[in-house]
């Protein structure tokens, strides 16, 4: 028992000693804080926006029950009088007092602006739809003098308008789930896609292959391009593996998206699928060039994998609140948000949807600047001493 | 006769640490030339800078007439190198390790094979070299690695510490093999070692290292005619102590004794 212990003690040491080993433990604690203060911090946003949502009302009835719905909605949301301020259109039909007079099923129409699909444009829709039924109670109330408790007396039909069109509530609220659906696979991907090609790197020195590779009669960029494009193949064959079984978890398992009313092509139109495609493929060759500087700074296998498990989180911390938020109103920002590093398959959806080729081609073209950057300093130690002999930050680490 | 490597003045600086001072020799074609020196002596730094893997700090280094800095490219042309403690791809057999070096030298399929073919005969591997290579033990991969660096007929073959670190039998066996290959195919071979006795062996010509130094150059039987010894080793003692007058326990780390 004791010789036990003196070997756990001595893997302890051994593992808490090297650096690698602590930026794992310590760093994923910072990324999924700052994850979780991004993504609470947008349901927040959503929340307080479906609380002071402003309403509208087209009243093409003008009865007893219209006025009694407007002043039902005014206790909960904001009644404005200008259209053009209004998050939400209410338009009452003109047999809908008259219909709930006489037991009918009423239908009211609601029309919620949203900028693009986010957590926020299904809080409002929500809100809404809520809003109205819980208006139910009271009408039920009125008619029967409390006797019966009908639910389906006033129905609502909700559409968001988008940007540039209108679609129907469940449509959006689908997309919603299609667009974790279809960017959940990059993102999980790309963080592999970093181990991979940083290990491709790092197992040529710790298996010591690295001099003879370098002295081979061929140019240092093949060498490096050669394993960027095997780390991306196999990343692409990994998307596709992955991108299967998120669908089959979420589509058949948790029933999510209803792929069986909408498609993805139906989501995205063909441009946003091609916009989704190049948009992943630029992340993937971002994250493995990302992947190839962390295997060169690193000497083991080990090393290059723990920190391009920070790959992995980042891509997440940016990924997953940025498709919760909705994307900035304002078009400056907006273009912004598209130099974030990781953002690509989220924006590129987004923008997709809304119909923003601008949004689309800024958050590739940031991608791809990002991996020319990169590249280029790579192509820079490749071709010197320091891919042998250690970059900087590597010996700090060690002597550290 | 035609010089393949040419060294002059070579100098190199690892941060504040100077790991040669001033290298200068020159290796002809065809010949056997060792480098040979105690751990530190330099021998390795000037074997890498030679293969392109390192640039010197001052000094120039040509080899078959090109650059090892401006005409890297060229010179990895030229050169096939084993470095000291060289591994080869595990999951890979000898046989694809072979074929897949054979293929970056090779014009065409058929000299490929004809270069596999070669080093299968000169690694002795049998038919064990279309096993994995995790499957080898230590000597077999140095085996396959030294029959890499022959097997493209290079102009000028880089080995450093050929031997190192494998037994007395596979020892043996790789010696015999550089050293009948060096002379069937006259192909230039640049070698460090600290096996004294190896270098006698092997060598047409030496040149002893010493604190990044060169203190000694000649052919063994001159070397061992000029101090008057029996052996390289002896050799190396009295150029160390007639150089500099330092302290012998210390630079004789990892210098190996055959008396």
């Amino acid at each position: 028992m004791a010789s036990l212990w003196v070997l756990v003690l001595k893997e302890l040491r051994d593992l808490l000693r090297d650096p690698h080993t602590l930026v794992m433990l310590l760093i994923p604690a910072l990324v999924y804080s700052f994850m979780g203060e991004a993504a609470g911090s947008a349901i927040q946003q959503a929340v307080e926006q479906a609380t002071s949502i402003k309403i509208f009302f087209v009243d093409w009835d003008g009865g007893v029950f219209a006025e009694l719905l407007k002043s039902y909605v005014s206790r909960m949301a904001i009644v404005v009088e200008n259209a053009s301020k209004a998050d939400a259109v209410i338009v009452i039909p003109a047999s809908f007092t008259y219909n709930l007079s006489q037991y009918l099923q009423a239908r009211v129409v609601a029309r919620v602006k949203v900028e693009d699909v986010s957590i926020a444009s299904l809080a409002i829709i929500n809100t809404v739809r809520e809003i109205i039924s819980s208006f139910n109670s009271i009408v039920a109330s009125i008619l029967s003098g409390g006797k019966i408790n009908r639910t389906d007396l006033v129905s609502v039909t909700v559409f968001a308008t988008l940007p540039h069109k209108t679609l129907p509530a469940h449509v959006v609220e689908s997309i919603y789930n299609t667009m974790f659906t279809l960017v959940l696979a990059p993102l999980i991907v790309a963080g592999y896609a970093a181990i991979i090609s940083s290990a491709s790197i790092a197992y040529e020195k710790e298996e010591k292959t690295l001099e003879t590779l370098l002295t081979l009669p061929v140019p240092r960029t093949h060498i490096v391009v050669a394993k960027l494009v095997a780390s991306l193949a196999a990343a692409t064959l990994g998307t596709i593996s992955t991108g299967f079984g998120v669908y089959w978890y979420t589509v058949k398992t948790l029933g999510l998206a209803t792929p069986g009313s909408i498609g993805v092509v139906e989501v995205l139109g063909y441009k946003g699928l091609v916009s989704l495609l190049a948009s992943t493929m630029t992340l993937l060759i971002l994250t493995c060039v990302i992947g190839l500087f962390f295997g060169m700074l690193c000497q083991s296998v080990r090393g290059a994998q723990s920190l391009s498990g920070l790959v992995f989180m980042l891509v997440f911390a940016v990924g997953i609140p940025l498709l919760m938020s909705p994307l900035p109103p304002n078009p400056t920002a907006r273009l912004l948000t598209a130099l974030i590093p990781f953002s690509a398959p989220v924006i590129a959806v987004k923008a997709a949807i809304i119909e923003d080729n601008m949004l689309i081609l800024a958050t590739l073209a940031s991608h791809i600047a990002y991996t020319l950057l990169l590249a280029t300093y790579i192509a820079k130690i490749v071709s010197s001493e320091k891919l042998l002999l250690g970059i900087r930050l590597e010996h700090k680490l060690e002597k550290y | 006769m035609v010089e393949v490597v040419v060294v002059d003045k070579l100098v190199k600086y690892y941060g504040g640490f100077q790991a040669l001072k001033g290298v200068s020799f020159s290796v002809f074609e065809g010949e056997v030339f060792g480098l040979i020196g105690p751990n530190g002596a330099g021998k390795t730094t000037t074997l890498r800078i030679i293969a392109t893997l390192l640039k010197p700090s001052s000094g120039r280094v040509t080899v078959c007439g090109y650059d090892v800095v401006r005409e890297a490219d060229r010179v990895r042309r030229v050169i096939s190198y084993l470095p000291e403690e060289a591994g080869a791809y595990r999951n890979l057999s000898g046989y694809e390790y072979l074929m897949f070096m054979a293929k970056l030298y090779a014009r065409s399929k058929r000299e490929a094979e004809d270069m596999v073919e070669e080093a299968i005969k000169i690694s002795g591997l049998g038919d064990r070299v279309y096993d994995r290579i995790k499957t080898y033990s230590r000597g077999m991969v140095r085996r396959l690695l030294i029959a890499r660096a022959l097997m493209v007929k290079p102009k000028l073959a880089i080995l450093d510490e050929p031997t190192s670190g494998i037994d007395v039998i596979h020892a043996l066996h790789i010696r015999r093999v550089v050293r009948d290959y060096a002379r069937r195919h006259g192909v230039t071979i640049l070698l460090s070692s600290h096996n004294m006795l190896e270098v006698e062996y092997l060598c047409d010509r030496v040149a002893i290292m010493y604190g990044g130094r060169i203190v000694e150059i000649g052919s063994p039987r001159e070397l061992l005619k000029r101090y008057g010894v029996r052996n390289l080793e002896e050799v190396f003692e009295k150029v160390v102590r007639e150089g500099n007058g330092e302290s012998m326990g210390s630079s004789f780390k990892g210098v190996k004794r055959f008396a």
